[in-house]
């Protein structure tokens, strides 16, 4: 064999070496990345959900957005490795998705087959009794229908921090507002459920 | 009456507080829901039928459409181009096609003119009379053919030109003939010619 003839086979399996280098480069970087993804999902799904159940106040909705929010994470999994806070990341996607939805549904001018006069009863606790569980039933539909009354601006931080796993500081960065202003937007809204709630139930005493 | 002062705002404190905590136990149930078991499966098995890298597939598409585009300008850039030449050299006339023909005649190339052979014709519908083209390409290159910018500009046989070339066809031992008789004569002239210039140069 020439000499140039084993320059030229030696280069070949120079290169088909480096193609087999690439390409394992390539899948362990692809099963990396479907780890992260995985992780996040098993970690970060409960939190979404949440999210989405707080804005959309339907389970099935829900869980729409939910899979909707994985999906955009994973159209984005190259943007993975460089996202610092992938919790707050995660929550944010979240509650795009699920804002847009609740948008969409009010364009469309949709009704919610669940009535939320008639929520579904909660199977009452064993301390406590029937009518105090019928009070406190009636009590979270009234501060649902005040929550809905609340002006944008003071309820999407109320909203939020009723997940239990969302801090003030991760409410502000979903937001996109500092942390003040989270904690001032909650007091305040907090304040006028409260004078509503006290109105009611003093009309509701003097009723009868 | 000062202990109803005092238990007053006592009364009020504690409606607050019951409050408070009324509002806070319903807040805490605002969100606390969990969801249908097996969500993170669903979520998994629907990632996992997800193509993969969407956004490389609509950069390729993207791409793909941008190279569609530039092609189909620049092929209809390069053909307007052409058909502007064209219409450029149409609007400068050969001399073939300024010698005045007959109107139902149709035009002939030079080198049909020279052999004899015009292009066939046939009468259509209406005593219209089409000519089949029997060579069209030579035919739109005559047709197309620009005053060029070479001396001498090709001319077009006259006349008397197509009628001696007909006589040499026709006739070939005839014209051999005469053509070798019309040289002599010439010859004959030039050195007739040469002998007065040499008298005169001699008398000088």
């Amino acid at each position: 064999m020439g000499e140039g003839r084993q320059v030229v086979v030696r280069e070949a399996i120079l290169d088909g070496a480096g193609a087999i280098d690439r390409n394992m480069a390539e899948c362990s970087r692809d099963e990396r990345k479907d780890e992260t993804l995985e992780q996040l999902v098993r970690e970060h799904s409960a939190l979404v959900y949440r999210i989405a159940y707080a804005v959309l106040r339907r389970h099935h909705d829900a869980e729409d957005a939910t899979q909707e929010t994985f999906v955009r994470v994973l159209r984005y999994s190259s943007k993975l490795g460089s996202v610092e806070d992938q919790k707050t990341w995660l929550a944010r996607i979240a509650w795009r998705v699920a804002v847009d939805r609740s948008r969409q549904r009010s364009r469309k001018g949709e009704i919610p087959l669940q009535d939320p006069e008639n929520p579904q009863p909660e199977p009452p606790s064993c301390d406590a009794t029937a009518d105090e569980t019928l009070q406190a039933a009636r009590l979270e539909l009234r501060v649902e229908k005040l929550i809905a009354a609340l002006p944008e601006k003071l309820r999407q931080p109320l909203i939020l921090s009723t997940i239990e796993e969302m801090s003030p500081r991760e409410i502000a960065a979903t937001l996109g507002i500092n942390e003040a202003a989270v904690r001032s937007r909650v007091f305040r809204a907090r304040q006028i459920l409260k004078e509503k709630l006290a109105q009611q139930t003093g009309r509701r005493q003097a009723e009868p | 009456m000062t202990d109803q002062n005092h238990e007053k705002p006592h009364v009020e404190d504690s409606q607050n507080d019951e409050l408070d905590r009324a509002l806070d136990a319903a807040l805490t149930k605002y969100s606390s829901v969990e969801p249908r078991a097996g969500l993170e499966a669903r979520i998994l098995a629907n990632l996992r039928v997800q193509p993969t890298a969407p956004s490389h597939a609509w950069w390729r598409l993207g791409l793909a459409g941008a190279l569609a585009a530039m092609v189909i300008v620049a092929m209809a850039v390069a053909w307007k181009l052409g058909r502007t030449t064209h219409s450029q050299l149409a609007s400068h006339p050969t001399n073939t096609e300024q010698i005045r023909r007959p109107a139902d005649q149709p035009e002939a190339t030079a080198s049909e003119r020279l052999h004899g052979n015009t292009p066939t014709r046939a009468t259509h519908r209406g005593g219209a009379i089409a000519v089949r083209r029997s060579a069209p390409r030579a035919r739109a290159v005559a047709e197309a053919d620009p005053r060029l910018d070479v001396f001498p500009s090709p001319r077009p046989l006259s006349e008397e030109e197509l009628a001696l070339a007909r006589y040499v066809r026709n006739f070939p031992s005839d014209a051999k003939l005469v053509a070798q008789a019309q040289e002599a004569s010439e010859r004959e002239v030039l050195a007739r010619m040469q002998a007065l210039a040499n008298e005169s140069t001699e008398s000088n």
